[in-house]
């Protein structure tokens, strides 16, 4: 027992030496940034024993009126060309460890923890440009140097809509200058009049799409823009849309089917009852009434009514007051004069 | 009661390791503490059984009317190998100073490193 624990100081000795002989392999609990690699092994040249970092120590090597960035440009006139914006000047009541780490990669940006725009003089911050390289598309060349209209310091993408007020006004018609033209096979025949349906606000058509711009030539193919409705009723109709629909409003259809004959309880039949070979043009009593013109003949020739070819005239429901034995003045009339 | 605290305490130091990989030291630690128990459940069940095991066996061949050295020979590979077993300890407790010694020392680095 006493050879184990001697074995055990010793071990623990040995092991204790080796941390501190290699200590970034032992207990770096990361790599360092590619600046700081010579001083790797070198733990208290940042780290203060049961203190934390101290700022003197970081300040030691990088003086805070040192720090600066190569000015790209100047809005507001905070630094002139070439100079340094030396943004960590007013900042020696902060501890460096608020914005910076270590031990998180050799890549110098993993070290930051997120640049905090706020801690900066107002003269810096104002100066976007001073720092960020403005953007060189076609739309940020026309535009002014004021970034806080668009962006803030948190997110360079929008956060507001996009004030189109801001292009310069021989540019603010020409979308296409900055959008791209939608390659949908409507948008494809229209011109680039985009304002005659988008508005700058939305997208999304505040007025009603004027028909009246699509090519004559297909003017009249509806389903070349809109897809053909899928229920059971206008699978069995062709693509004539305009028979029943207009283009202002897809509901209600202009169709009205009890103007020709109304589709009482016992008339609740499919539509190719009627219209058979999907031809909407023409109908037939017949498939339920009679079954020949022979037997329908028979059955009028009493009230002298010989043309049999359209007995809606006669018979607009299934109604015995209409038509047939209640209606044989207005049948005789209807049958008889058509 | 060591074995209960042990579970207790095996559980949340892996809850606190989580799935990073920094430092070397820590990872020893978690290393140590799972070799300690493993080396736990073989001193808590394996051995356990295997004496059991043993003496069963025993038993049963001295109710046959079987002498004792004949027993003995019989059984005696078996006792050989719960004899092995039983030095369990003299390899356990090593296992749990190491482990106790990274643990120490990884608590030790933390507090002189962080503020």
């Amino acid at each position: 027992m006493r050879n184990l624990i001697i074995t055990g100081i010793i071990g623990a000795a040995v092991f204790i030496f080796l941390m501190v002989l290699y200590p970034h392999v032992l207990i770096s609990p990361g790599e360092m940034s590619q600046g700081h690699q010579d001083i790797k092994q070198q733990c208290f040249s940042c780290h203060q024993a049961f203190g934390g970092i101290d700022n003197n120590k970081c300040i030691a090597c990088h003086a805070l009126a040192d720090i600066g960035k190569d000015s790209l440009g100047t809005a507001t006139g905070s630094v002139s060309m070439g100079e340094q914006v030396l943004f960590h000047k007013n900042l020696d009541k902060y501890a460096c460890t608020t914005c910076h780490t270590d031990h998180a990669g050799l890549n110098p940006a993993s070290a930051m923890k997120g640049f905090e725009h706020e801690l900066l003089p107002k003269t810096i911050s104002n100066d976007c440009i001073a720092c960020h390289q403005k953007p060189v598309d076609k739309l940020h060349q026309q535009l002014t140097d004021a970034c806080a209209k668009c962006h803030t310091t948190k997110a360079w993408e929008l956060e507001t809509a996009f004030n189109h007020d801001m292009v310069q006004p021989t540019e603010r018609d020409n979308c296409l200058g900055c959008h791209q033209k939608q390659v949908d096979k409507l948008h494809q025949q229209l011109t680039d009049a985009c304002a005659k349906c988008h508005t700058t606000t939305a997208w999304k058509s505040e007025i009603a799409f004027n028909h009246d711009m699509v090519q004559p030539a297909t003017r009249d193919n509806c389903v070349g823009c809109h897809e053909a409705p899928t229920d059971a009723f206008h699978r069995t109709v062709n693509n004539d849309c305009a028979k029943c629909h207009s283009s202002d409003k897809w509901v209600p259809s202009t169709f009205d089917h009890t103007a020709y004959f109304r589709l009482d309880d016992d008339h609740n039949a499919k539509c190719a009852t009627c219209h058979v070979n999907n031809n909407y043009n023409a109908y037939t009593c017949y498939g339920c009434h009679e079954h020949t013109a022979s037997n329908i003949l028979q059955e009028h020739r009493e009230e002298g009514i010989t043309n049999l070819n359209n007995c809606v005239s006669c018979h607009k429901s299934s109604s015995e007051r209409e038509g047939g034995e209640g209606g044989r003045e207005s049948g005789r009339k209807g049958g008889d004069d058509d | 009661m060591h074995e209960y605290l042990a579970w207790g305490g095996s559980v949340l130091l892996l809850v606190h390791a989580g799935v990073h990989l920094n430092a070397v030291l820590p990872w020893l630690a978690v290393s140590m503490l799972l070799i300690n128990v493993a080396s736990g459940l073989v001193g808590k069940f394996l051995l356990k059984r295997s004496m059991e095991s043993l003496k069963t066996s025993r038993q049963s061949l001295s109710d046959t009317g079987m002498e004792k050295e004949a027993v003995d020979k019989k059984l005696f590979l078996d006792s050989v190998m719960v004899d092995a077993m039983k030095q369990w300890r003299t390899i356990h407790l090593p296992i749990a100073f190491i482990f106790g010694l990274f643990s120490l020392l990884h608590i030790i680095t933390v507090f002189i490193f962080s503020k």
